[in-house]
């Protein structure tokens, strides 16, 4: 044997070492670092066994292959005449439509896109709950805190979710037409991002912003959340709250906008 | 035994001749055309994890049968790693070696449906990957879920259709993930599996392209024969490519979906990235203009822009990129002999513009990392990414194209070889090769 027959040879008994390795991590449960390892060391060694013995081993060799014209001669011809013309053409026009028939049934796969689809359960009136469905009362939250309400009855509903965050004083929206929406500093965004749906999550209590964490629009809060970066182009749709006289956060009305990303 | 198997065979399907011009085949030994077969490897190593995987994974439950594989059965981790290891470098490979065949021209007649394949690859291998990084039900991939959808119904006429018959209903539905399941583990490979036989094909039949060289002409091809020489080293690459896929499994932790915890509509990561090959696609979608479009009563929203135009644009130029250069160029006839990236100036710009633009979405989809650890607020990222996503590709072109009119021309078979001999008197001489 030359010196790089036995150099093969030892990779090759490497790589058996690395196979028998794998299966006696297995079946010891040493984890999946030494089982890993051990299919590794098997593939190394084969790997460069094969390569000593490609490279070093076998004489290298050149050939030549000459390259064959594809092209037919000219003039030649290669189909026939299509015999039976029409025929042929009624042939193709009926596996079409078999071809069309078989598309029909994938109707069956879902509903047609309705409306429906992203519609909030808010009406004037319902309660705010939480995840666990328990009512949110007036006291619920400090200054800056944030959490995610849903509309009684309906928790964890996707498109009715909401951010409900509270600010120090009501007085700091801009718009004072809503301001009335605000009792007690509490203000109800809808959590769906109108860009792509992801739940807009972050809240930046200092900045008064509520950012989505997917894409990183911006929307500002004391703003009707209109969106200050980003690449949202539509405000979060805002839920008017009220408070009854059990002290618990009512919606005055629907959100005040279609819910989530826009479609055609 | 071997030569009883093939008299065996040859008795019966009258093989001989035909394995006798198979094993002397010509394959040219450059490096870079090994690329491809790294893919066909990968693939395979996907095919056997996955099946693995498959027995361990429930659509029904992808999040808890996950976490079962993933905890309580023996090698199902490692499985799993491996698995999502070898598909990013799958992905990657795909990528490079489709990078090798455009800078080179080698997708010129007679080789454009070869191409046309490649390009179909690319987009299957893409979304293969999505399915699979989205059936085990986690927090990460269901936001990424969430994204797709909003891109899919923000298609014109269609995209509501497409979205509400692919999920059954409307997002987040019980149905998406055994859809997927079936998508990833049975149509998907299929396709992606005939792809390849049919790429393969090709470049059987049509033989390798070369780069030019002493000997090397457009009607032959040099190399190494298949067997033995280029047999070994192939398979030395597929065992090579086994030992780094293992060892990625083995000891880097990937996609810990424990840590993310299952889908819930109303929570979300931050910060998150998906799979690197989407990258793109999430840092057009960060930093893509918020402007919607409105039209006869319809609304074009914003993730319609970088979500689903960007990317049918770019694989529609690269589909059709065999005739376009052909528009420009002028050239029709069929060329064996590969290119250098110098000797086509146009080709080489635009290449690099769109690499330059691939990177620089990439990086603009994880501005959130760089906000946290960096000096610069998120907004102002999204501004800045916004210029250089115009600004480095028009630039990078334009440098490339520089580079490439600048560079001497001509192949190596016109270069002058030499050698440098030592003469009696003990200086050196420099003296020609013929």
């Amino acid at each position: 044997m030359t010196r790089d027959e036995r150099l093969t040879a030892g990779a090759l008994l490497v790589s058996v070492l690395g196979s028998v390795g794998f299966a006696v991590a297995y079946g010891v449960h040493a984890g999946n670092g030494w089982m890993g390892s051990g299919i590794a060391l098997a593939g190394a060694g084969l790997c460069v066994a094969l390569a000593l013995w490609g490279l070093r081993v076998v004489a290298p060799e050149r050939v030549v292959d000459e390259r064959e014209r594809f092209a037919a001669e000219e003039g030649e011809r290669v189909v026939p005449p299509i015999a039976r013309p029409r025929l042929v053409a009624l042939l193709l026009g009926a596996v079409g439509a078999m071809a069309a028939a078989a598309v029909v049934p994938f109707r069956s796969l879902g509903p047609a896109p309705g409306e429906a689809q992203l519609k909030s359960k808010w009406r004037a009136g319902v309660r705010l709950v939480g995840v666990d469905g328990a009512p949110i009362r007036r006291d619920a939250l400090n200054v800056d805190a944030v959490v995610t309400a849903f509309p009684e009855g309906a928790p964890g509903d996707a498109a009715s979710q909401v951010m409900l965050l509270r600010l120090a004083d009501s007085a700091e929206i801009v718009r004072a037409d809503r301001r009335a929406w605000s009792p007690d500093g509490y203000l109800a965004f809808s959590k769906v991002c109108t860009h792509a749906g992801c739940p807009v999550a972050l809240y930046r209590a200092k900045e008064r912003q509520l950012m989505c964490p997917c894409h990183q629009s911006v929307f500002d809060v004391l703003d009707g959340a209109r969106v200050l970066s980003g690449p949202a182009a539509r405000a979060l749709p805002q839920l008017p709250l009220a408070e009854d006289e059990g002290g618990y956060l009512r919606a005055r009305a629907d959100l005040d906008g279609p819910v989530g990303p826009g479609h055609w | 035994m071997i030569q009883r198997a093939v008299g065996w065979i040859d008795g019966r399907l009258g093989t001989a001749s035909l394995v006798r011009t198979a094993l002397r085949k010509a394959f040219p030994d450059h490096w870079s055309f090994m690329l491809g077969e790294l893919n066909v490897y990968c693939f395979v190593i996907l095919v056997a994890t996955g099946t693995y995987l498959t027995f361990f994974f429930d659509p029904q439950q992808p999040y808890p049968s996950v976490i079962r594989l993933s905890f309580d059965v023996n090698a199902g981790l490692l499985v799993r790693q491996v698995h999502h290891w070898t598909a990013l470098v799958f992905v990657a490979g795909i990528a490079l070696h489709m990078a090798r065949v455009f800078f080179t021209g080698a997708f010129r007649r007679p080789r454009e449906l070869t191409w046309l394949l490649g390009v179909a690859l690319l987009g299957a291998c893409i979304f293969e990957g999505f399915a699979g990084y989205s059936l085990p039900g986690d927090l990460l991939s269901g936001l990424g879920l969430r994204i797709a959808d909003s891109v899919a119904i923000s298609i014109p006429l269609v995209g509501t259709w497409i979205s509400s018959l692919a999920l059954g209903g409307a997002f987040p539905s019980a149905e998406m993930i055994p859809r997927l399941f079936v998508l990833h583990v049975y149509l998907l490979p299929i396709g992606i599996a005939t792809l390849i036989g049919a790429h393969l094909a090709l470049v059987w039949r049509q033989k390798h392209t070369q780069f030019r060289g002493p000997g090397r002409t457009e009607g032959n091809v040099v190399g190494s024969p298949l067997v033995p020489n280029y047999a070994l080293r192939s398979m030395a690459l597929g065992a090579g490519t086994l030992a780094v896929m293992a060892a990625l499994g083995a000891l880097i932790e990937i996609n810990p979906v424990w840590e993310y915890g299952p889908y819930v509509a109303w929570q979300a990561i931050s910060p998150a990235q998906p799979d690197w090959f989407l990258g793109w696609l999430e840092g057009a979608l960060r930093i893509g203009p918020p402007f919607a479009l409105q039209l006869f009563g319809h609304t074009i929203p914003p993730a319609f822009w970088p979500g689903a135009l960007l990317p049918g644009l770019a694989f529609g130029v690269f589909f059709g990129w065999p005739w376009l250069e052909r528009l420009v160029s002028r050239d029709a006839r069929e060329h064996q002999l590969l290119d250098r990236a110098r000797d086509a100036p146009l080709r080489t710009a635009v290449g690099t513009a769109v690499l330059a633009g691939f990177v620089v979405l990439t990086f603009a989809g994880s501005d959130d990392v760089q906000a946290t650890y960096g000096y610069v607020s998120v907004i102002g990222l999204t501004e800045i990414y916004r210029a250089l996503a115009v600004a480095v590709p028009i630039v990078a072109g334009l440098l490339a194209y520089a580079i490439a009119r600048g560079l001497p021309r001509g192949g190596p078979e016109q270069a002058e070889r030499t050698r440098i001999v030592r003469n009696p008197r003990g200086g050196y001489d420099e003296e020609r090769i013929p």
